[in-house]
């Protein structure tokens, strides 16, 4: 008898011991997770308060001076793009009478004659 | 009596023998004026001067059907000129539509960061600031593209005026080629060989001096490409004046809020 119940108590020591363990990893991750969250929160909200002016960064806070900057250079980009897009069409339209005119050269074949 | 009868009967002899002698003669004088004209026959006409004018007819009428069409190209290289602009125009108006809108509401809640009337001021100092540094980069932009597009439009102008010189002189080439070998038909119909290798020697010239002509077309499209250089150019110093007064407005608030992140 005396062994068995020796033996039972050294399980039920196991299984406590067992959900103690999980218990601090547990603790462990959390606390890593909530520093690792914080951390990342804190960079990112300092990085938009104080981004310089390069459209390369991450996507500023709005109402912030960054957001306002970043929008500015993008509206003088997207703009001088615009123009440059149609650029290639203007070159074939300033072009597209150069057929018509080379044609009219061919209006005959004087060796037929 | 018989003295009558006898003159009567020598005079009715004679008559008869004139007659007859002017029988005789008549058509030999009628066949001798015709043949006349012998020493100058008309010429043969060659089938070349036969053929000439329905040929010159063909030409003239091919020349006018691509003198047409090259007109027609014209119309409508001004009219797409027209609609790529408009088009360009559009998409800027819809965009500076958008951006507005965006940093509108980026200045309202800018303006909810400030808590002091100072800080207020200085939000709405800040805010005209950028404002205005945006109308001048935008006036600058409309500047140059206007610039451009009166380049562009211009070197379009010319190419099509200096071709419209270079095809009626082709035209006057060929109709005055085609008028001098009729011309020349017409006088000697016969030499219908000398007649054609002169018309084709003249034809020949004339498309050849068109089409040469042809090879400096290409000049309007790096005319083009060099004129958008020079309006991204003044896009670049617009766009630096921009972010300058940008930036200087940007400093300035951020000391009127006594720190760098604002």
């Amino acid at each position: 008898m005396g062994t068995v119940n020796k033996s039972e108590g050294g399980a039920g020591f196991a299984v406590v011991e067992a959900v103690l363990v999980l218990v601090i990893v547990a603790g462990v991750i959390g606390a890593g997770a909530y520093v690792y969250s914080t951390h990342h929160k804190k960079s990112t909200t300092d990085a938009s308060l104080t981004s310089s002016s390069s459209t390369n960064q991450a996507v500023p806070l709005n109402g912030t001076t960054s957001s306002i900057n970043q929008l500015t250079q993008q509206d003088a980009q997207v703009e001088g793009n615009v123009d440059k897009s149609a650029d290639a069409q203007s070159q074939a339209t300033a072009a597209s009478a150069n057929t018509a005119a080379s044609n009219v050269g061919g209006a005959y074949n004087e060796n037929n004659l | 009596m018989k003295t009558t009868s006898k003159f009567l009967h020598h005079v009715g002899m004679t008559s008869s023998v004139v007659a007859s002698m002017l029988l005789i003669a008549a058509p030999a004088s009628v066949f001798a004026l015709s043949s006349t004209p012998s020493t100058t026959t008309t010429p043969k006409t060659s089938p070349f001067c036969t053929e000439l004018p329905t040929k010159a007819t063909t030409i003239t009428n091919q020349l006018n059907t691509l003198s047409g069409k090259l007109n027609d190209a014209w119309t409508k290289q001004n009219q797409d000129l027209t609609t790529d602009w408009q088009n360009v125009d559009q998409k800027v108006a819809a965009d500076r539509l958008k951006w507005d809108a965006e940093r509108q509401t980026d200045f309202t809640k800018l303006m909810a960061r400030a808590k002091t009337s100072s800080e207020q001021q200085a939000v709405q100092v800040y805010e005209n600031t950028v404002l205005q540094a945006v109308n001048t980069r935008r006036a600058a932009f409309d500047s140059a593209r206007t610039t451009f597009r009166q380049n562009v439009q211009g070197a379009v102008s010319t190419r099509q005026s200096t071709v419209k010189s270079q095809l009626t002189a082709f035209e006057d080439s060929v109709n005055g080629a085609l008028d001098k070998a009729k011309a020349s038909c017409a006088s000697d119909p016969s030499q219908g060989s000398t007649i054609r290798q002169t018309l084709v020697s003249d034809l020949k010239t004339a498309r050849e001096t068109f089409q040469n002509d042809r090879k400096s077309d290409v000049t309007v499209t790096s005319q083009v490409k060099q004129y958008a250089t020079d309006r991204d150019n003044a896009f670049n110093a617009a766009t630096s004046v921009f972010q300058t007064n940008v930036q200087a407005a940007r400093q300035t608030l951020q000391k009127a809020f006594g720190k760098t992140t604002v």
